[in-house]
């Protein structure tokens, strides 16, 4: 299984998740997933695929990161067959 | 600089939460040293009760300060406040270089809000303020001042005070305020303080083992209880009464009723909230904190004056965020300390109270990384039926675990291996760990109750709506009085020992 790593940031009311052969925004993470589905499946012929999402705490306003250090990280597996 | 949490050891340079623990340690290593006849720690100033007249008649530095320790007694008063000063600022702007934030606004903010503080705790030492008529470590304060009146507050005067300069500043010299902001890190300071409340609790158990254990335990069986009451009665009544979608009502549950801003965005985060979400609910935690704080400690001390450590844990479940949590149940202790001395004549212990009011907290900090992973899980399968594809790395519970809740049980943990272990040097070491309790946690502690001040714009409610109402019939009609029937169940009858 291939493991790709995206960062990810919630930026004017839209997901953006990158890395540097990615770049993909949507209102919604499912939304994300469906445009992460089809680059893999423009991408690859086949294969199976664990995505991992970090999501960018600094992304978060300064006053807040004092609370709590962590948002979320995410994992979806997808197949191309 | 991205802050992405990819291992285990993610954070541990850059974050608040790690450079708590890495602060607390030192200090505590530092105090620590004692054991080995090493007073490196004794230089730090305190402040003395005086009284007007007799210092305008007289002036005198050393009626308003000291230093803590014998070793240092040749040294001017100002000198030892000046170390006090350098070590204070060197070692928090190391910690913010390390967390990326702006160093030299950082210094200029942490030099003015340090000198505010300690204006605030030398002006809440003045005897007509803080002297309680009672004989307190051989002294009374109010009749060796012959006083004809006073607020016999104790060391509350000094908490309110900087609390009120504070909020002065945040609210009507914004400004002014806009310019300290970078230095004012209530969560930083009160996490570092809790760290070294740590060694209070060693000291505790030192005292009172069988009391300090019945305590915790206590606080994480009141602090369960209250976690499956609250959740699920705010949930309930934001969705059916007050129309919230599910993610709203479930950050705004987790924010009234666990932990304030962490628990709000470590259930944002766990359902995978926008942003939004816990932003605007955390505003409205910081504006509800505040109110809880000023109002729930006179109030409690003057229904239930017999009650100190129910009233101290029922406060650790009322009061969110540590920084609110850790002030109230500080000024709870020296208010409830103050007004039985006046009435009885007996002197309760400082720190049970407070270490009341902060153990429930603590248990529901470590419990929150816990909740956050099951409610991730039940998100997943129950409301975003995404079961199949979608997992939830177990790390993430390591990642919203309390690193300072961490520092806090080793801490304790060193003190209780002294005791059983080499009980022989605890006369030693408990030398150490009297000043670096008293004068280094109480002065994070000062620093959190200007910080949070000044942190505060309460002009920020407007516009918050019916999450408002929400917020504010959910803690004062709901959570304050299960939180007290609660704390009353598990702690009923416990009373702090007194000093001799």
């Amino acid at each position: 299984m291939k493991t790709i790593e995206l960062k990810l940031i919630y930026q004017d009311n839209l997901w953006h998740c990158y890395n540097e052969q990615i770049s993909l925004k949507s209102k919604e993470l499912s939304g994300l997933d469906t445009k992460i589905k089809a680059f893999l499946t423009k991408t690859y012929e086949e294969g199976r695929f664990k995505v991992k999402f970090y999501y960018d705490f600094n992304n978060f306003p300064l006053w807040m990161r004092q609370y709590m250090p962590h948002y979320f990280n995410r994992e979806t597996d997808f197949s191309i067959e | 600089m991205e802050q992405i949490n990819k291992k285990w050891t993610s954070g541990m340079s850059y974050t608040e939460d790690w450079w708590s623990a890495w602060l607390g340690l030192f200090f505590f290593g530092l105090g620590l040293l004692t054991i080995w006849g090493l007073d490196v720690v004794g230089w730090i100033a305190k402040p003395k009760t005086w009284e007007l007249t007799n210092l305008l008649q007289d002036f005198s530095w050393s009626k308003l300060l000291k230093v803590s320790s014998k070793s240092y007694h040749h040294w001017h008063p100002l000198l030892s406040l000046f170390v006090t000063y350098v070590v204070f600022a060197v070692t928090t702007t190391l910690g913010a270089y390390y967390q990326k934030l702006n160093v030299k606004k950082f210094f200029t903010g942490f030099t003015i809000i340090f000198f505010l503080t300690w204006f605030a705790w030398i002006v809440g030492h003045e005897a007509h303020l803080s002297a309680v008529d009672a004989v307190v470590k051989k002294h009374n304060y109010y009749k060796e001042f012959n006083l004809s009146w006073g607020l016999q507050l104790g060391g509350g005067a000094s908490y309110m005070l900087a609390l009120a300069i504070g909020l002065i500043i945040g609210n009507f010299f914004k400004g002014f305020a806009r310019k300290i902001k970078e230095a004012a890190k209530p969560e930083w300071f009160i996490k570092t303080g809790i760290v070294l409340l740590g060694i209070k609790l060693g000291i505790m158990t030192m005292k009172a083992a069988g009391f300090t254990y019945e305590l915790t335990l206590a606080g994480a069986a009141a602090a369960f209880v209250a976690y499956l009451l609250f959740w699920p009665i705010v949930y309930y009544i934001g969705r059916k009464y007050f129309n919230l979608n599910r993610s709203s009502a479930a950050v705004l549950s987790s924010g009234i009723s666990i932990c304030g801003v962490s628990a709000s965005i470590a259930t944002a985060g766990a359902i995978k909230a926008k942003p939004v979400v816990p932003i605007a609910v955390s505003t409205l935690i910081l504006i509800f904190a505040m109110f809880e704080l000023v109002i729930l400690p006179p109030v409690y001390t003057n229904l239930a004056p017999n009650e100190p450590i129910v009233n101290g844990a029922a406060m650790g479940m009322t009061v969110k965020t540590d920084g609110a949590d850790a002030a109230a149940g500080a000024i709870l202790d020296q208010l409830m300390i103050s007004k039985h001395l006046k009435q009885t004549g007996e002197h309760w212990e400082e720190g049970w109270i407070l270490s009341a009011a902060l153990l429930t907290k603590i248990w529901i900090d470590i419990f929150i990384g816990i909740w956050s992973f099951i409610l991730a899980l039940v998100w997943i399968r129950n409301v975003d039926n995404k079961h199949d594809k979608e997992k939830i790395p177990k790390s993430e519970i390591w990642f919203r675990l309390p690193k300072f809740v961490m520092a806090y049980m080793l801490v304790w943990l060193i003190y209780l291996f002294l005791i059983y272990v080499f009980p022989d040097i605890v006369p030693q070491a408990k030398i150490g760990a009297h000043i670096v309790q008293g004068g280094f946690r109480k002065l994070m502690f000062m620093l959190t109750f200007l910080s949070i001040g000044v942190i505060t714009d309460f002009s920020k409610l407007k516009g918050m709506g019916r999450l408002a109402i929400l917020y504010a019939v959910a803690l004062f009609a709901i959570i304050a009085p299960i939180a007290y029937f609660v704390a009353y169940l598990f702690h009923n009858g416990m009373l702090p020992p007194t000093v001799k």
